[in-house]
């Protein structure tokens, strides 16, 4: 659980966005945090290592003391995951109905269109590919940064 | 006896016996008719020349009667004879033509007076007593009969007494000739074989012939018939037999007459008009001929019926016996096979409820039961309820099917013991003399089932490990990539953090790292695209090759360097666009990638074989040496150093298992000195289905 705020004292801007990044490969974690800072795009960063614990983490658990995300928040998944995959993960996100209208994209590995053809029929925002090279990371991010910028986001659960 | 025979004699019989009693009947009618006929018209004719007679010789009285009266005064007043007696006498010859003398006599017979100069005698007559006394008051001429006479053939005579104041003073004898009576009775005679003939009596009772028509038995005078012969008709009529002589008559020649008899009184005479038998009945002969022959052609005529119809009997009988006999024969086999058939068969009469009339000895012990607990059961009782519908619903198709068609249904049937067992039921319906009925053949389906459910397991389990294999092929290689993406990462990020700071060798260290990262990445991204050809796939299409070429061409030949010629037109294939797309990329890339010259021209054409499309790819590159033609379609291999060639091994064997999963095919073509040349098979569009993948 990391969490990290106004990286490299850049403005914080009129939406303090969280990134909720589920992904069991550390790399990738870090990955991700590290274009985040390189391309400025401002905003918490949360990570969970898979399904299960995306879960709790956007429901809060006070037994265990956890906290639920402060809204407004966008979740990137990976699918391959232990424990909880990316797909199941979007089933019981859908099924919750304080949580059924988040924002997700999802980056991943997998170019099999089963795959991406599932994560559509769960409504994803969009479905970005890794496919190795070390700047994957710097476009994604980049539109991660203009796409919270641009697009309101919900911020209440309207019941 | 044959039947031919027996149906002649059938017909013979009753036509011969219907003719005969007819012909008989018919014949015995017209002979009487015939010669009741022929025998009226000879007492006619024998009458009217007797009743001719009778006149003439009244005349002939009443002329002596007249003569005598004449006489009675020309006598003197003493009874003696005058000479005007004797000039009356002259005077009577004058009178009538037929007189030839007259001549007066005493009571004694002596001549008085006579026309005849030279005439004496007496005339006697023993049956009057002496000459011209008289016997009563009435004085009747008397005619002396017919005396035979040598020298005056045919004459007679009629004497009176000649009376006056009852004193007798003599007798008038006026001498006719025969003549004159016996043309009267000459003219005239029927037939060919009818005659008329008159006799008289001579001094010894024979006859004596007067006349005869035909003049067939002699002259006058000869003797016709003696006394003794008293069947002969001229005897019987001088005795005064007035008859018919018809039967067992015959004539002084022998011949067989017909014959009528009369006795003429006036003259003594006997008559006889006659006719041959033969000819008075030839009109009965006439019919009694046409019946024999009438009959002789209806015998003929059933002789030949009774053949010809006796014929067809035999043959039809014999046809029947044998027909009847096969139909027999086969029906004994019909039952024997069916019987004995080691298919379980039953029958079904035509009834509503279809009962059961037979059941095999396979059917028995299918069902586990004997035929008389099967007998006059409905077919229905044996089939699970469920399937009643299917089963009225197939024998109703069948029924309608006619002869020959058979109709199947899949149905459960119940044993007797209460277990079931899978059936197929093959229904044949068939016609006999008893009427419709329906042949149910039954086959078990427990062996087939069985075997069924098993395949069908096998082929899920087949289908599970395919997909098993791919999903691990692709997780596979999906999770070796993620740590290699990983490792090369960090080795991004070392290089970004701490590149500044670090000797040159590490720097070079750390880019052949992730040069080997990349190559490592790039055959499981072989690996993960080999896996997945046949999976993902669209459905197959027609694609048109040149215009796909085109496009990979411009995508993933380098412009400049390389050079793509398309010779002709190229066809059109029928496959998965993607699929043909992945070949000819692969197909393309490879050249591309092994070329080892600054320039280069990859050539495509294509031609049709059969049902097939060929695309011909050809290179000027280093080209594949034979001996590894096979090799080159293998996984993994590469014929260079990967620090040569960046290739990851997978390109050809993709291109193969793409092709193969839809029909199509690649091979490697033989080339002299430089350049691959490889050859793509495709199916073309049109008649052929679709191939489907296999996974």
């Amino acid at each position: 659980m990391t969490a990290l705020n106004g990286l490299d004292g850049r403005p914080t801007p009129s939406q303090d966005v969280t990134f909720l990044v589920v992904d069991d490969d550390q790399v990738d974690r870090r990955a991700f945090v590290r274009a985040m800072r390189r391309q400025g795009v401002p905003g918490r960063v949360v990570v969970a290592r898979d399904g299960h614990e995306a879960l709790q983490r956007l429901r809060g658990n006070e037994e265990q003391g956890i906290e639920a995300i402060e809204r407004p928040f966008v979740v990137l998944l990976d699918l391959n995951m232990p424990r909880m995959g990316g797909l199941e993960f979007l089933e019981r996100l859908r099924a919750d109905p304080r949580l059924r209208r988040t924002i997700v994209f999802v980056l991943t590995t997998s170019d099999d269109p089963e795959d991406q053809a599932a994560a559509y029929d769960r409504n994803v925002a969009g479905y970005l590919l890794k496919t190795g090279a070390s700047d994957d990371y710097e476009a994604a991010v980049r539109l991660l940064g203009q796409y919270v910028d641009v697009v309101r986001l919900p911020t209440e659960w309207e019941l | 006896m044959n039947l031919r025979a027996r149906t002649t004699l059938a017909i013979l019989g009753p036509v011969l016996l219907c003719t005969g009693i007819f012909g008989t009947f018919a014949y015995v009618q017209v002979r009487e008719s015939v010669l009741a006929a022929a025998v009226g018209e000879l007492e006619a004719i024998a009458d009217l020349r007797v009743r001719q007679v009778a006149r003439l010789m009244s005349t002939y009285r009443g002329v002596t009667a007249a003569g005598a009266q004449a006489l009675e005064s020309r006598f003197a007043p003493d009874g003696s004879v005058t000479p005007e007696v004797t000039a009356y006498l002259e005077e009577l010859l004058h009178l009538e033509e037929a007189i030839s003398a007259a001549h007066v006599f005493d009571s004694t017979g002596t001549v008085l007076a006579s026309t005849l100069p030279d005439f004496v005698g007496t005339v006697g007559n023993e049956r009057m007593g002496p000459y011209g006394m008289p016997d009563s008051d009435v004085y009747t001429p008397w005619v002396r009969p017919f005396v035979f006479d040598e020298a005056n053939p045919g004459r007679t005579a009629v004497l009176m007494p000649i009376v006056r104041d009852g004193r007798f003073l003599g007798t008038l004898g006026v001498r006719f000739q025969a003549a004159p009576l016996l043309i009267a009775i000459e003219t005239g005679t029927f037939g060919d074989t009818g005659e008329l003939l008159l006799a008289t009596s001579d001094d010894d009772g024979n006859a004596r012939f007067l006349t005869n028509v035909k003049q067939r038995a002699g002259a006058m005078g000869e003797i016709l018939a003696t006394a003794a012969d008293v069947d002969v008709p001229m005897i019987r009529a001088l005795n005064g037999e007035n008859a018919v002589h018809v039967d067992d008559m015959r004539d002084y020649a022998g011949n067989e007459v017909i014959a009528v008899t009369r006795f003429i009184p006036d003259v003594e005479w006997g008559l006889v008009a006659g006719l041959d038998l033969a000819e008075a009945l030839a009109p009965a002969t006439r019919l009694r001929d046409v019946l024999i022959l009438l009959a002789t052609a209806l015998a003929t005529l059933s002789i030949v019926a009774g053949y010809y119809l006796g014929g067809r009997l035999t043959r039809a009988s014999t046809l029947a016996g044998r027909e009847a006999e096969a139909r027999n024969r086969a029906e004994r086999r019909f039952v024997h096979m069916l019987a004995t058939s080691p298919t379980p068969v039953i029958a079904v009469d035509s009834s509503e409820g279809h009962a059961i009339t037979l059941a095999n000895r396979e059917a028995q012990r299918l069902l586990k039961t004997d035929e008389e607990a099967l007998a006059g059961h409905l077919l229905a009782e044996l089939i699970h309820p469920e399937d009643h519908g299917l089963l009225y619903e197939h024998l109703e198709i069948a029924a309608k099917g006619g002869e020959g068609r058979t109709t199947r249904v899949d149905v459960r049937a119940h044993r007797v013991d209460g277990s079931s067992v899978d059936v197929e039921l093959a229904f044949t319906p068939l016609e006999d003399e008893s009427g419709p009925m329906m042949l149910a053949s039954l086959i078990d389906l427990t062996h087939r089932k069985e075997a069924e459910r098993a395949l069908e397991e096998r082929a899920q389990a087949l289908a599970r490990s395919n997909r098993e294999l791919d999903r691990f092929a692709y997780v596979a290689s999906h999770d070796l990539r993620a740590p290699l993406r990983g490792i090369d990462q960090l080795a991004g990020f070392i290089e970004e953090d701490a590149g500044h700071v670090l000797p040159e060798e590490s720097k070079s260290d750390l880019a052949l790292l992730r040069g080997r990262v990349s190559r490592l990445d790039q055959l499981l991204a072989g690996l993960l695209e080999y896996a997945r050809v046949g999976r993902t796939e669209s459905e197959p299409g027609e694609v048109d090759v040149a215009e796909l070429m085109a496009e990979i061409a411009d995508l993933y030949v380098p412009e400049g360097r390389f050079r793509v010629e398309v010779d002709g037109v190229l066809p059109t294939v029928f496959a998965p666009r993607t699929a043909v797309a992945l070949c000819l990329r692969n197909l393309v890339m490879n050249s591309v990638k092994h070329h080892d010259r600054d320039e280069g021209v990859i050539r495509v054409s294509g031609t049709t074989r059969g049902r097939h499309a060929v695309i011909i790819i050809e290179d000027d590159g280093p080209g594949i040496p034979d001996a590894y033609a096979t090799k080159a379609f293998e996984l993994f291999q590469t014929l260079r150093p990967r620090d040569e060639v960046e290739g990851s091994g997978l390109g050809l064997p993709i291109v193969k298992k793409a092709a193969e999963a839809h029909g199509g095919e690649v091979r490697l073509l033989a080339t002299e000195g430089r350049g691959a040349r490889f050859e793509l098979r495709w199916p073309r569009p049109g008649r052929h289905s679709s191939p489907r993948d296999a996974a």
